[in-house]
């Protein structure tokens, strides 16, 4: 009976965690609306920025939807530990004999689901306003899933990396936009092989791996990189 | 176990800022004379002594800056991780200020593969800059890693924290790197492939490789005698309250006097 008890209490920091951040997030609504409303700014800045005879080829136009949703990724990062790191709850996380990596994982879930769901909901009404193609619809929502799962476990690092410094988002962008590269090349590649109507499975594939090996590893890095946050 | 024993002493001296500042004292101007002499020996050699290229003329001598930079800005890569790894496991002060110390001046090197790259580009491709080429794409986002590890160490206040932030920073990247590499080599590349291999024939001619080969070693010396100058600037920087740093900066200043 005991042991029963004790394994109800291992799995439940990830569902516990993540219900307490999702109610957090849930009880602020720019949490969640505010990415969206952004990449619909940018994105009317970009058609503004080209000018009224714009003639976007297919690929500028998914080229844009996906950097500006990694902007906005950028963007929330900061957000992430930021609370948690104030209010002391981030060294009870750390302090507490639950699997750090679970807490983490659930963190990034929350985060995942708040900050980048709603725009992967809303991607098919962005493939319209660009003017694309209604069978590309599938493969941006299957590259935006991807791609923002990796793009927020690789951000947590550089996020947790700069936790205690004060003007630490431009930074933090700076650290991180390497890391993204490999993502933004295999998704503007998937999108733009299934417009031309070629296989895309291979690059499937190699973005299925990295999202793969990204939650793999990436967590410890952050568990390394916050550790060194909380006892600076 | 003899061996292991003085390698032990060996490490262990190395955790100590004093006796590094005086083997630096001893070896700097060496290895500074011997690396500004065999780069200038290689490079008048690679100049004037060797033939002209069929294609390309007299352009292709700038391979003599070109080559070793990129090379070993990447090698200095590796030696910051090396570092790092050792800083993240032992703690060691010297460990955080070879990071600092190798991060500019990798920084500065592939600054100077990348320029001297885009110049050779011009007359040889038709631009300075392509977006497709992976060696190109590599090198810059080596750049931005360097800039990252930089500015990241310096935005802390506290040296304890700077190390740990940027010896994660650089351990991220060092399993990041070959990926980056690959996922940009998926495109299609305008680069010429390597000229020079370890196994099997090179496809450069002889009297070209021989300065070049010249050239690698005198670049990685010029490496170590620029990154012991930024080291003992670090020391100095940080041991500056330590009762042997005020002796000898006393002892400095009454020779001068």
């Amino acid at each position: 009976m005991e042991i029963k008890e004790n394994k109800t209490i291992n799995n439940s920091i990830f569902l516990s965690l993540l219900t307490r951040d999702l109610l957090i997030y849930s009880r602020n609504k720019g949490s969640w609306i505010n990415p969206l409303i952004f990449i619909f700014m940018a994105i009317t800045l970009f058609a503004l920025g080209i000018g009224p005879f714009f003639d976007l080829k297919i690929n500028h136009s998914i080229s844009i939807i996906w950097v500006i949703c990694i902007l906005s990724i950028l963007l929330c990062l900061g957000t992430l530990f930021r609370e948690d790191f104030n209010d002391g709850s981030l060294d009870q996380i750390l302090l507490s004999p639950e699997p750090l990596y679970l807490a983490i994982v659930s963190k990034i879930m929350s985060f995942w689901i708040v900050s980048c769901l709603p725009v992967i909901i809303c991607s098919p009404f962005l493939c319209l306003i660009m003017d694309l193609d209604s069978n590309i619809i599938p493969f941006l929502v299957i590259v935006l899933f991807l791609g923002t799962i990796i793009l927020s476990i690789i951000g947590a690092i550089s996020t947790s990396l700069t936790l205690i410094l004060n003007n630490g988002s431009v930074l933090s962008s700076i650290i991180s936009i390497p890391f993204f590269i490999p993502v933004i090349i295999f998704g503007s590649e998937f999108i733009i092989y299934a417009s031309q109507g070629w296989n895309t499975l291979p690059t499937l594939m190699m973005l299925i791996g990295l999202a793969i090996a990204s939650l793999c590893f990436a967590p410890f890095a952050v568990i390394a990189a916050l550790k060194s946050s909380v006892d600076y | 176990m003899a061996i292991f024993k003085i390698i032990l002493k060996w490490f262990h001296r190395f955790g100590s800022p004093k006796w590094l500042m005086t083997l630096i004292d001893n070896w700097l101007p060496w290895v500074m004379a011997a690396g500004i002499s065999s780069l200038v020996i290689s490079l008048v050699w690679g100049v004037a002594f060797t033939p002209e290229d069929y294609k390309q003329g007299h352009v292709y001598r700038i391979i003599y800056i070109h080559v070793p930079t990129a090379i070993v800005s990447l090698a200095a890569y590796y030696f910051m991780a090396i570092a790092a790894a050792i800083s993240i496991i032992w703690r060691l002060k010297i460990a955080d200020f070879a990071i600092r110390s190798i991060a500019p001046v990798g920084l500065s090197l592939s600054l100077i593969a990348l320029i001297t790259g885009a110049i050779w580009g011009k007359p040889t491709w038709g631009t300075y800059w392509v977006w497709q080429d992976p060696r190109l794409i590599s090198m810059l986002i080596l750049f931005f890693l360097y800039w990252g590890v930089i500015s990241l160490h310096d935005a802390f206040y506290s040296r304890k924290s700077a190390s740990k932030a940027s010896s994660i920073l650089i351990l991220v990247g060092t399993v990041n790197i070959p990926i980056i590499y690959k996922s940009v080599d998926w495109w299609s590349s305008l680069h010429q492939t390597a000229s020079i291999k370890l196994t099997g024939p090179s496809t450069i001619a002889t009297e070209m490789l021989q300065p070049l080969l010249l050239a690698i070693p005198s670049v990685y010396l010029l490496f170590f005698a620029f990154v012991m100058l930024q080291l003992r600037y670090q020391i100095a920087l940080n041991e500056q309250y330590t009762n042997w740093m005020k002796l000898r900066s006393g002892n400095n200043l009454k020779d001068k006097i």
